[in-house]
Parts: structure tokens; sequence; C-alpha cells
């Protein structure tokens, strides 16, 4: 476990350098960052002033040793926008996002296994066409479009709930909602076939040959064998709701996160707070794949810790 | 998903029987004529809307749609704030909408494809880095990057298509390769290298006949990923780019009137949600047939491939 682990973390600490690696090949060598940050009636002495102070005059090896030393230090330099170090400011901003993604995500995670279970159990039956549609709808329905027509249709229509920010419980309802509703529809879809699956495999029928009851089959024998393939695909969902859902619901509802902030770094031409933004979360992505194979491995005795690579 | 056949006659029978039988499916017929509708609106843009997509008319600015009081038939789902017909723009916002999973999945197909099979077929150290390099990619922080290469390139039709595609190429070589170890150890694979058959006979004859239909099946599902991460992408600002039309850049443009002129977001996120909802029903469909234990559930659709996605 102790060298699995270790072998997993090595492996993670690769995956960031490598998105680092990434970004810095995108913004220095294709795109030209001087040009992005500066104000169109920048001079060439601004230009040169800007470069100095960026480092950009030296050798690009160079650049990209230090730009990678400097990341593992988690130092990213000084936000042009904010004039204080980037990882201060993605630090400030990332509670808020905590607290949003958690409540999206176990809205998403909870109400898509009900579901999933539920329809399951009788496959064909007008429950199971019911959730079928709804989570379609989860996984096709685009989340910005989501959003704004809730703004319109609870915020505006309804009066039931701010439009926007943050504050109270009241203005987290919607965004987590909105950022969980695709998480509802992938999860009740692959809890559902796994469900399917488990009903009809021989260790269950042989469960109800022994006379366990229905309930009892239902939440112990077979939600055992679907939770592996539920939990494998929370994964996913987690990631894709931070690296993702994430940046585009707080933008709609200015949810003051790492989301939104990167959209505003992005106007104001900050590079450095995006480069700071997609590495605490390139961060966050690594840690949660190393979980979801932990708790994977932990459930299903038939993966060994040494087979996965 | 894996089911192995060697691509023969009965096969092709069994996939003409595979047409007669989408037309007696509602939920697959259903999406495929949603599709054909989307299709020819994009073909035949043109013809088909009443007005010029970027011709606009002060006089008539934020008219309401034809149901509401204020409408008209002459703008039957209203105007924006520069009097542009909302309805017209949908039909052209179809082009560029639909042509950029086209571009984007076909670029990502045939690359990824191509390295699934070397993957595959090589196996040993090529596939191990391979897949290493492919797994690595799986980790990044997917529509961010996006974003961030998008803000420092600039967005276009290009960038914002090869981006796309470099996002998704992983999902079809991780498929390819996959579907490769499991064919080459089929017994008449095995059987055609001990007669002597060459490794590209038996790449061309015996493999590449188990692949076609998982990877059109993915390529359908993952066009409708592309939809929705163009959509996403051209609404924050880094997608598409005025004076060209797409879904996602209407309703970035709406969000300003949500208040007063709803029906700018609404139609065209409708016709996101439907193309995507079509085509998430056809591919749900298409894996249902390719499948005959997928039968049994049948309605058990699309969305539940991991994929290195969301948004």
């Amino acid at each position: 476990m102790g060298r699995y682990l270790l072998k997993r973390l090595s492996q993670a600490v690769l995956v960031v350098i490598s998105v680092m690696v990434v970004v810095f090949v995108v913004t220095r060598l294709i795109g030209d960052p001087v040009a992005v940050m500066l104000p169109l009636e920048a001079t060439e002495e601004n230009r040169a002033l800007l470069e100095a102070q960026l480092g950009l005059d030296r050798p690009i090896l160079a650049q990209l040793g230090d730009f990678v030393v400097d990341a593992v230090r988690f130092d990213l330099g000084d936000s042009l926008w904010q004039r204080r170090p980037a990882m201060d400011v993605v630090l400030e901003r990332l509670p808020p996002t905590l607290v949003l993604v958690a409540a999206g995500f176990a809205f998403g995670v909870l109400l898509g296994v009900v579901i999933g279970v539920v329809s399951g159990m009788r496959p064909g039956g007008w429950v199971d066409r019911a959730a079928v549609t709804l989570g379609l709808l989860g996984v096709s329905l685009p989340q910005f479009w989501i959003g704004l027509v809730f703004i319109v249709f609870f915020s505006v229509g309804l009066g039931w709930f701010p439009t926007s920010g943050s504050g109270g419980i009241e203005h987290l309802v919607l965004p987590a909602v909105v950022l969980g509703l695709p998480v509802v529809g992938r999860i009740a879809l692959v809890t559902r076939s796994s469900m399917i699956d488990e009903l009809n495999a021989q260790h269950v029928k042989d469960a109800t040959g022994r006379g366990v009851s229905r309930t009892r089959i239902v939440l112990v024998h077979a939600m055992k064998g679907a939770g592996i393939a539920t939990i494998t695909i929370a994964g996913w969902e987690l990631i894709g709701v931070l690296a993702g859902g994430a940046v585009v619901v707080e933008t709609v509802y200015a949810w003051p996160g790492i989301g939104f902030t990167a959209m505003q770094a992005i106007e104001r031409h900050d590079i450095i707070l995006v480069q700071a933004v997609v590495f605490v979360v390139a961060i966050m992505v690594v840690t949660i794949n190393i979980i979801v194979d932990v708790a994977y491995t932990m459930l299903d005795p038939r993966v060994k810790f040494d087979r996965v690579s | 998903m894996n089911s192995v056949s060697s691509g023969s006659r009965s096969e092709r029978r069994a996939s003409a029987g595979r047409l007669m039988r989408i037309v007696r499916d509602p939920t697959a017929l259903f999406g495929v004529l949603v599709l054909a509708l989307l299709v020819s609106a994009a073909l035949f843009a043109p013809l088909i809307a009443p007005l010029d997509p970027n011709k606009q008319d002060l006089a008539a600015r934020l008219l309401p749609p034809f149901y509401a009081e204020g409408g008209s038939s002459q703008h039957l789902l209203g105007t924006d704030q520069l009097g542009r017909d909302v309805l017209s723009r949908i039909v052209h916002g179809a082009r560029i909408s639909l042509t950029i999973p086209l571009v984007s999945v076909t670029l990502a197909g045939v690359f990824g494809t191509a390295v699934g099979l070397l993957a595959g077929y090589r196996g040993g150290k090529a596939d191990a880095f391979i897949m290493r390099i492919v797994d690595t990619l799986f980790s990044f922080p997917g529509l961010l990057l996006a974003l961030t290469i998008l803000a420092v390139v600039g967005p276009s039709f290009w960038t914002l298509a090869i981006v796309l595609s470099l996002r998704i190429w992983m999902v079809f070589a991780r498929m390819t390769r996959g579907l490769v170890l499991s064919a080459r150890e089929a017994e008449y694979v095995e059987a055609a290298a001990l007669v002597g058959a060459s490794p590209v006979r038996i790449m061309l004859r015996h493999i590449a006949p188990n692949l076609t239909a998982p990877l059109l099946t993915l390529a359908v599902l993952e066009s409708a990923h592309v939809i929705l991460s163009e959509a996403a992408l051209s609404f924050l600002g880094l997608g598409i780019q005025p004076p060209q039309t797409s879904w996602g850049l209407d309703v970035a443009i709406g969000r300003q009137y949500v208040f007063s002129a709803p029906w700018l977001i609404i139609f065209p996120g409708l016709a996101i949600a439907v193309a995507v909802l079509g085509i998430n029903l056809l591919a749900g469909w298409l894996r249902v047939a390719a499948d005959p234990q997928e039968s049994a559930k049948r309605f058990a659709a699309a969305a539940d491939a991991p994929s290195a996605w969301s948004g």
C-alpha cells in the first residue's frame, strides 16, 4: 500500500509538471504573453520593461526551468491585475469554489444514485422511462443555459433566489443544482445500468433463492457491485465539475470562486493569475484521481495494488 | 462493445435489419429526425432562414416572439438588441455549431485511432509509452486548460476546432487499443497469423472490421460533447467570434438582456439542447444495436462512457 501510494504520488507530480510545461509552451512559444498583457498603446520601452520584469529576455530553457522550479515551490509570480502573489489570490478564492463544488457534487451523486437504483429495479416501467429521460436531459442540456433559464424562472419570475453573487445558503442553491445536473444524469444512467446487471447476476439470484428480502437484496447485494461502477464515474464527474462546470457556473452566477477568477483574469489579460488557477486545479485533479484509485482498490478485492499502474 | 466478429456477410445483413429497427424505436427515430432537421438547416441556411442573420434593423429592436404580446409573424422568435432576427440567427448558427464537432471529431478520431492501432498492435515499450501519455492527458484539467490556451493563442474557428480535438483524441486511442488487444487474441486472428497472413492484411481484413461499429458510436457520442464544449467556450467569449454566429455565442449576447428579453437566450440554448439530445439518443441506440447484451437494457443510453470531459 505504501509503495503503491508513493508510486501514484510521483506520477501525480509528473502530471502536474506536464500540465505546467504545456501551459508554458503555449504561453511563451505559441502566444506572445507580453503582447497579450500590455495595452494596445504600449511603447517599445513598456514592452522591454515588462519582458525584463517577467524574465522573458532570458534563454527559453532557463525560463522553463525557473518556471517549473518556482511552480513546485508554489510561487507562480505576481498577478498583474491584483499586484500581489497570484497564489495568494487563488487560495483566497478557493473556499467558495470548494463549497460550491461540494454542494453540487453531493446533490448530483445522491440524487443520481437514488434515481439509478429505483429505475434499475424495474427496467422498462414508467418510473424507469421517466428517470432515463431525466438522465438524458441532464447530460444534454448546456449548463450555462440552464443556469440562465433558472435565473429567468426562479429568480426573476418567482423571486425565490437571488440572481447572482454569494452570501447565505439562498445564493448557493441555484448554482449548486446547475453544477450537479449533468452529474445526476450520468450517475443515474450508470447506476441504473450496473444495477440491472447486478440484479441479474448469479450471486443475487442465489440470495433471492435463499429467501433474502427484496429490500436487502437491492440495498446490500446489488449496491455492492453497482457501487464500484458508480464510484469510478463519480471520480470522473468530480474532476469534470472542478475543471469545467465550476468555471461556467461561477461565471453565470458571479460566484466568487477560482473559476470566476480565471475568467476575470482572462478578461484583464492576467496570464500569471490564470496559470496559478490551472496549477491549483491540476493539483486537485490528480489528488482526486489518487483517492478514486485507492477507493476502487479497497472496494474491489479483485484489483490488486500492484496491478494498477 | 467488445464483441468480436470477422465482419462477415451475415453481419452486413444484420446491419440492414438494424436500419429497419431504427424506425421502430421511437426515441432513436426522434434523434435521427432532429439531427436530419438541424443538418438540413445548416446545409440550406440561406434558403430556410427568413432573413439575413446579420441584417440590423434598429427600428425593430428587442421584439418579442410571435406568441407574446407585441410579437409578429415577421420575426417568429423575436429580434435581438440590434434588431436581428433570432430564428435566422439560429438557422445560420447551425452551420458553425455542427461544423465544429464534425471537424474536431474527425481530427481526433483519425489521430486517436492511428495512435491506438500503433499501441495495440506493437505492444511492448511503444504501447507502454503511448498509454502513459494518454493516461497523463486524461488527468489534465480539460475545459480550464482549453480556456487558457484559447486566451493566449486567440480564439477562432480553427484554434477552437483543434483545441477541442486535442481534448478528445485520447478517448479514441484508448478504445482502439482495447479493441485491437481483444481482437488479436481471437482464434481466427491467431489462425490467420499461423497460415502466414501479413500483419497489414491481418490488420485490415481481420481486426479493422471489429473497430468500425464501436468507433463510430464513440464518434457520435463525442460530437455531443464537442457541441457542448464549443457552446460553453463561445458563451465564455473564447470560442466563435462575431460576426460569425454560433448558438453559444448568441446565448452570451442575450445574457445582458436576460431580464428584459429572455427569448434571446432561450431559443439558441434550446437549439443546443435539442442537437445534443438528438445525438445522445442516436448514440445510445447505436450502442444498443451493436451489442445484443445491451438490448435488454434498451433505454440505457449513451452518456455513461467516461471521457475527458464536462462543461
